[in-house]
């Protein structure tokens, strides 16, 4: 079993890198980071050792970081300026001009925990289905359902909304 | 990515899945931000480091990616605090440190306890309850000692108006339409004394929070004003103020503010649209 100390050393680095891909400033990735090490504190003495430690701290690292951004879209409208452009390319690399809408406010929204991780690391962290499945400790078939599903659903509200504008369009040229 | 997810369906509803495909993203322009950290940190095998360094030497914005963030390093130790700032307000980090020693100390985890540590801590969570009793009284004291822990420049009252959930800070137009309720948040050094005034299209500025100033307690980070407004009738825009001041003031005075002729230094009128 790893020491937090060790764990500190080794992987800091990556950590706070994870957490600056969500923070406006240095500072508040600091404390993201701080935050972490807290959580992986809390959590080192339940380590199985199941998956490598690095997939593990991965996983707690970016559940820090998706609590963080749903209280600053509680606080405050959530802004895509901030967050690194990657995530925004891996968002926006959705295989049309529907899938390509999907933002962080919508994988934020009101999913069991376990739905919003696969949907973030899958669409913001552009994981594949078998890296998330990995992450998650779940099978890859499961992560890939709850991906198209989330996208299914997406396209659908999306056409809805598309044909009321048109209607509304028409009653009040 | 998308369209990946929509050919793992088989007809009975069923995930099948092509993990060739589920592994090209590279390929397809996106990039899994996992596997850069792992580049990063040293932990991918040779040849899929290798496999990845080509794919990241193809694509300007990864590139750019891994060049930021192989630079970015925390040096901070392990457990040590943030040293407070010269405002006296330790950061969220210091907290979480300061929270670590002293779960270390109280020896959480193999049943020691100090009992000295358990009682300087209820010590202290009385006398802050004293604190924000006090505060909640609008004691001139507690204000004294609330202004003591105010961040650094804030100096006049800060407010964002709230609805449906979300916050819209000042000059910013809201979506919003009869039935929503209209919530407001601040931010002050001292106590505040408010008014809100709204105008509908073709009408005149009626105030909205009825007659005489509202107090609201001093509040060195953001905190919900008590005040809950239903938006009723009939309108498509209206404009909102929210007016503050750090004493009272008449329905004259907001009146000159809410014209932009504010009577007085610390009378503040913060403007809001409403839309639908």
């Amino acid at each position: 079993m790893p020491t937090l100390e060790e764990v500190y050393r080794k992987y800091l680095d990556m950590v706070f890198r994870i957490c600056s891909r969500y923070c406006q400033d240095k500072q508040e990735a600091e404390d993201l980071t701080q935050e972490t090490f807290l959580r992986l504190e809390r959590s080192l003495p339940s380590f199985r050792g199941d998956s490598v430690l690095g997939t593990w701290i991965y996983r707690i690292s970016t559940n820090a970081c998706l609590d963080h951004l749903r209280r600053r879209k509680v606080r405050t409208r959530l802004h895509a300026d901030y967050l690194d452009s990657m995530v925004v390319g891996n968002l926006n690399s959705g295989g049309d001009k529907v899938l390509a809408k999907i933002d962080l406010d919508r994988i934020l929204g009101h999913f069991r925990p376990i739905v919003r991780q696969t949907l973030f690391l899958t669409l913001a962290e552009g994981l594949s289905y078998r890296e998330a499945a990995e992450v998650l400790d779940l099978s890859p078939a499961a992560v890939a359902k709850t991906v198209t599903r989330f996208m299914e659903k997406f396209r659908s509200k999306e056409a809805k909304r598309v044909r009321f504008n048109q209607a509304v369009g028409k009653a009040c040229p | 990515m998308g369209l990946r997810g929509f050919s793992d369906l088989r007809p009975d509803g069923r995930a099948t899945l092509d993990l060739k495909e589920a592994d090209g993203r590279e390929a397809a322009g996106g990039f899994s931000l996992w596997k850069l950290d792992k580049l990063m940190n040293g932990e991918l095998p040779q040849a899929e480091a290798a496999a990845l360094r080509e794919a990241i030497s193809r694509s300007p914005q990864a590139m750019r990616y891994v060049e930021k963030y192989s630079a970015l390093h925390l040096d901070v130790p392990l457990g040590k605090s943030r040293m407070p700032s010269a405002d006296g307000k330790q950061g969220r980090a210091a907290r979480m440190s300061a929270w670590i020693a002293l779960r270390r100390m109280l020896g959480t985890g193999n049943g020691r306890r100090n009992l000295g540590f358990a009682l300087a801590t209820l010590l202290l969570a009385g006398t802050g309850m004293w604190a924000l009793q006090l505060r909640g009284k609008g004691d001139p004291k507690a204000e004294k000692a609330v202004v003591g822990f105010a961040p650094k420049g804030l100096e006049d009252v800060m407010v964002r108006i709230l609805i449906s959930g979300k916050e819209y800070e000042a000059g910013s137009v809201a979506n919003a339409g009869p039935g929503e309720t209209l919530g407001v948040a601040y931010r002050s050094p001292r106590i505040v004394s408010a008014q809100i005034w709204f105008l509908e299209e073709g009408g005149t500025p009626q105030a909205m929070s009825g007659e005489g100033s509202l107090q609201w307690p001093a509040a060195p980070g953001w905190r919900p004003a008590p005040v809950r407004i239903l938006l009723e009738g009939d309108w498509h825009r209206q404009t909102v103020w929210v007016i503050t001041a750090f004493s009272a003031f008449t329905a004259a005075e907001a009146l000159e503010a809410v014209a932009g002729k504010a009577p007085r230094a610390d009378l503040h009128a913060h403007i809001f649209k409403l839309a639908q």
